[in-house]
């Protein structure tokens, strides 16, 4: 076959729709503008398909108007199909004006007897601060229709209004799984769901979407209800859970400060990782303490710290996991502290029978990206770990880079032969880190071989002005008699941290001792006796 | 099994070279499966696969083997394997492993060929897609201007 062959286009029709169906919705459209064969083929698998998704890929680039006049073309073809839907999803931020369309598609896929919808309208202007709407949009009506729906098995909704209709649930009996994110949910409203309309449900996950500040679940012993997933943005404030027969519980958020009762007797696993951490008064603990029969826990710094600082209080433990086989820890970054919260939860919840341990440090930001950056330099490395991490979160999300100059700290004058091989070392580190860029470049040199022409405009400001570990260092040294360099990293670093709050930068008088009691290394103490002394 | 001999089938690609596997390996294909099937088992043990080259058959035989044995790997070990085999294919062997599947009826190679194929078109422009596969453009002009006006929004 020669170079200049379709090689594709020539393949028997099912080769081709298969390959249309391992495709999102918008990238399929796109193949009807390849050629009359792409063009014959794309309408016929639209034809026969089963699946709509007009989600979050198919929506981005388009005007709310295209993307109305665009569904609205796709849904005419299918119109006069007999073809059943299986599943029918819509991303979108709609306007007033187009309310009645999205009304429309709801009931078009209801006449194709959908059995999964997913309608997500929570786009919208939002406050940076506190995360709430203010385009003053009033939550989507739901037509009439959906609530006479009994094809359902599975449903989504946010921002949606599910108050408003007098039917309620009734007809959602075959309903399995249930999301509802920023639709306001009575207590009523939940209950008569989960024990009167919705007997088949296994899953649920309220995204904010609830009306009151308690979460009063209370299950009759004969649901089915495996999954729960709550996820708090801050006004919820008691909990409630009597599930005996739910088995997996999810937990996002800001916690609930008021009281907590669980009775999950039947609990598997449970994922608890929220947000910040509560003002010592051991919520996490007794919550963990309810919890601790499940095989499977996932659980974060804000729960370890807590635990760490409620050791005091010795009734609350040990809190004994005795059928706990897999856990995972998600750690912010792995610091000293964040090791001492890890020895911390070991010390005092025993998990003898413990098959499989994930500790999880948390990625740098994950949606960022550099479209434009292309020379990164960094001077005094030093090769230790914080800083490789932070040269493969550059190097990943650097999509131009061309050049990453790395240039080693000034060695000791009497420098030993085996710090040269731990350039080497570096060297080889280095070179496996993946690199977003191809076309990156990586400099390690040595200070003495640094290329001046790659210098930052504020290069020749004199570092006495910003460089606080350096004066510091030098301070000390001169009082204590020291040789500070001679201090592994992590003295550094706590050097580095008294610097940050004696100096008029940070002008807190106040030290936090929790760092210096943990500390491993007399010559730190006597540091911060002497810094204590002199601040 | 120890002392007992395994069943073994000799595939003859369409130049003419002829590979001899295990009878299990070989069933991974339906196509093989219902051949041998017909054909009495014991003494049909030579068949012929047209259209696929000896380069090509020999690769799908590589997916075959690992697939017979799947159930001695973990289901992500098995992933992970298809991933690495399906990245060193380039464009002409996807291209026949993709035929060769379709002729064969292995749906699960065909399933992996298609995926690779749709992850190369997804993201790229149409005129991208038409460089990379040769696509030759054919609508008429008139034809061409409704679609860009229908396709606008679908154009980057």
């Amino acid at each position: 076959m020669g170079r200049g062959d379709d090689r594709i286009s020539n393949m028997p029709d099912p080769i081709l729709e298969t390959i249309l169906t391992m495709m999102p919705l918008k990238s399929a459209i796109r193949t009807g503008v390849l050629s009359r064969r792409w063009r014959s083929l794309w309408e016929h698998n639209l034809l026969s398909t089963t699946t709509l998704d007009f989600d979050e890929d198919f929506s981005t680039s388009q005007s709310p108007k295209e993307f109305v006049l665009n569904v609205n073309r796709y849904l005419l073809q299918l119109q006069h199909t007999s073809k059943k839907l299986d599943k029918f999803s819509v991303y979108f931020c709609p306007f007033d004006l187009f309310l009645p369309e999205i009304q429309r598609w709801i009931s078009f896929a209801i006449s194709k007897g959908v059995k999964e919808l997913n309608l997500d309208l929570s786009q919208g202007f939002t406050d940076p601060r506190h995360g709430g709407f203010i385009d003053g949009r009033a939550p989507f009506r739901l037509p009439d229709c959906l609530f006479q729906c009994k094809s359902l098995t599975h449903l989504s909704l946010s921002r949606c209004d599910l108050l408003s209709s007098p039917l309620a649930f009734a007809h959602w009996s075959q309903l399995q799984s249930l999301s509802l994110k920023l639709v306001s949910l009575s207590q009523d409203g939940l209950h008569d769901l989960l024990n009167t309309s919705c007997k088949q449900l296994q899953s649920l996950t309220l995204n904010d979407s609830l009306s009151h500040q308690n979460v009063n679940l209370a299950l009759a012993p004969d649901l089915r209800l495996k999954s729960l997933t709550m996820v708090n943005s801050g006004r919820l404030f008691d909990m409630e859970i009597f599930a005996p027969n739910l088995q997996s519980f999810h937990y996002y958020g800001e916690f609930c400060r008021g009281s907590h009762s669980f009775n999950v007797s039947s609990l598997v696993d449970a994922f608890i990782c929220p947000l910040k951490w509560p003002g010592g008064d051991d919520l996490y603990v007794t919550l963990l303490t309810d919890l601790s029969h499940v095989k499977v826990l996932t659980i974060n710094t804000a729960i370890l710290w807590d635990i760490v600082i409620s050791e005091e209080n010795e009734q609350l433990f040990p809190i004994g996991f005795h059928n706990l086989q897999e856990l995972q820890l998600i750690v912010d970054s792995m610091t000293d502290e964040s090791l001492d919260d890890i020895y911390g939860f070991f010390r005092l919840c025993p998990c003898p029978f413990l098959e499989r341990l994930f500790i999880q440090a948390m990625q740098g930001p994950q949606y960022v990206d550099f479209n434009h950056l292309e020379v990164i330099k960094l001077t005094n490395f030093k090769g230790w770990g914080n800083e490789i991490r932070l040269l493969k979160f550059l190097l990943e999300k650097a999509l131009v880079l061309e050049s990453l100059i790395i240039v080693t700290a000034p060695l000791e004058k009497n420098k030993k032969p085996s710090e040269r091989r731990g350039l080497a070392i570096l060297r080889g580190q280095l070179s496996k880190l993946p690199k977003a860029s191809s076309q990156a470049h990586i400099v390690l040199c040595e200070s003495c071989e640094d290329d001046k022409r790659c210098q930052p405009l504020h290069a020749d400001v004199n570092p006495e002005y910003y460089y606080l570990e350096d004066r510091f260092t030098l301070a000390l040294s001169m009082k204590i008699g020291v040789d500070l360099e001679d201090m592994d990293g992590d003295a550094s670093q706590d050097t580095y941290q008294l610097a940050m709050i004696g100096t008029p930068m940070n002008p807190s008088k106040h030290v936090e001792l929790k760092t210096f009691e943990a500390d491993r290394s007399g010559l730190v103490s006597e540091m911060c006796n002497w810094y204590l002394m002199n601040l | 099994m120890v002392g007992v001999k395994k069943k073994m089938v000799t595939l003859v690609s369409s130049d003419g070279v002829e590979f001899v596997v295990e009878k299990r390996v070989a069933e991974q294909s339906l196509f093989i499966k219902n051949a041998l099937n017909e054909g009495g088992v014991e003494e049909k043990v030579m068949i012929p696969i047209p259209k696929v080259t000896s380069d090509t058959l020999s690769s799908v035989l590589e997916y075959c083997e690992k697939h017979a044995s799947a159930t001695e790997f973990q289901e992500n070990e098995i992933e992970e394997w298809d991933k690495e085999y399906i990245e060193k294919a380039d464009l002409d062997l996807l291209y026949y492993l993709l035929q060769a599947s379709y002729s064969m009826s292995i749906m699960g190679l065909m399933e992996l060929g298609a995926k690779k194929v749709a992850s190369l078109i997804r993201g790229k422009s149409p005129q991208e897609i038409r460089e990379l596969f040769n696509i030759k453009n054919d609508f008429t002009p008139e034809q061409e201007e409704e679609i860009r006006r229908e396709m606008q929004w679908n154009y980057e």
